[in-house]
């Protein structure tokens, strides 16, 4: 048992470490689906919007990570 | 197809080595604490079991359409891509701290101490499985392309021996391997092949084709390393790359 409850901790460390960060590049994806599906959005185009939408929550959730360092080691 | 498969071998290589290191270390700590016997027998019994697991997966998943597959593995992959290389900037800013894998070793075998053998084997056989299922999917994810899965574990098979030799060479924990630079450049391969593999599975390809993939790992390293430098000054830290 203590080695299933240890692989399921390792997957979810791989996949949701961060619960923002993934939810927040799920959204991405499902959104340039989203606009890709509506015609919204050109073929060629929705590849980079996407690169662009998750390098965006890269850099923000690093930045949340920051903040919190920066308010921890203000106290 | 060079392009595609240079980036597949090297994924495999350099995540199944940084794994492999973390791995070893407690494998080692078994081996020195509690004799090479359980360390041994709990190491390869993991071993088989993620063999195993690459033998039959691998088949199974060649079968999955590809549109649908390229998607699910390309969600999982950029969730794991922007996981390693969110911790490697935050490692690199200083806002983290490094990973040491001597404190590792100490921490492992003060545990070990008055543990029992099979307790012990326990111990090599969870670390080897749960730092080896990382490398499983990442070897799987990869290579979900005809004919890529056979060097994507090679590439991850070499990464290990490399592991080993080094480990035996030296009879000590792999201390001054450059985790967090391999684990840097990790997160920038997967997230590559994640952004990839999503435009693929959405139906909407890059117009570079394979070519796309080498350009996107660049611009995530490149992401990674400006924002790292940038977590440093504004913490007031050093960036520290090892």
């Amino acid at each position: 048992m203590d080695v299933i409850a240890a692989l399921a901790a390792t997957l979810r460390k791989m996949f949701a470490a961060d619960a923002v960060l993934s939810l927040a590049a799920i959204a991405c994806v499902v959104i340039v689906g989203l606009l890709l599906h509506a015609g919204v959005m050109p073929a060629s185009a929705a590849p980079w919007l996407l690169a662009v939408g998750v390098s965006l929550v890269l850099v923000v959730a690093v930045n949340i990570a920051v903040f919190k360092e920066l308010r921890k080691s203000k106290r | 197809m060079l392009a595609a498969a240079a980036p597949i071998v090297l994924a495999a290589f350099l995540a199944s080595f940084v794994e492999g290191v973390e791995a070893f270390t407690i494998v080692l700590a078994v081996s020195v604490v509690r004799g090479v016997k359980p360390a041994l027998i709990g190491a390869l019994a993991a071993f088989t079991l993620l063999a195993l697991a690459v033998v039959l997966l691998g088949p199974l998943i060649a079968r999955v359409p590809i549109h649908g597959l390229q998607l699910v593995i390309g969600v999982l992959l950029l969730l794991f891509g922007l996981g390693w290389l969110r911790k490697a900037i935050l490692r690199a800013g200083g806002a983290l701290a490094l990973n040491d894998e001597s404190a590792a070793f100490d921490k492992q075998a003060a545990a070990l101490a008055a543990a029992a053998d099979w307790i012990a084997g326990m111990a090599a056989f969870k670390a080897v499985l749960l730092e080896g299922t990382e490398v499983v999917f990442i070897v799987l994810a990869v290579a979900a392309r005809p004919g890529m899965l056979a060097p994507a574990a090679l590439g991850a098979v070499a990464a290990w021996l490399v592991v080993l030799a080094l480990g035996l060479a030296i009879r000590r924990p792999l201390a001054r391997v450059p985790e967090n630079g391999l684990k840097f450049v990790v997160g920038a391969l997967l997230s590559g092949f994640g952004v990839f593999w999503i435009s693929e599975g959405l139906g909407a390809p890059f117009p570079l084709g394979d070519w796309a993939i080498p350009v996107l790992i660049a611009a995530f390293l490149v992401l990674g390393l400006v924002k790292a430098a940038f977590v440093g000054l504004a913490l007031g830290r050093k960036p520290a790359w090892t």
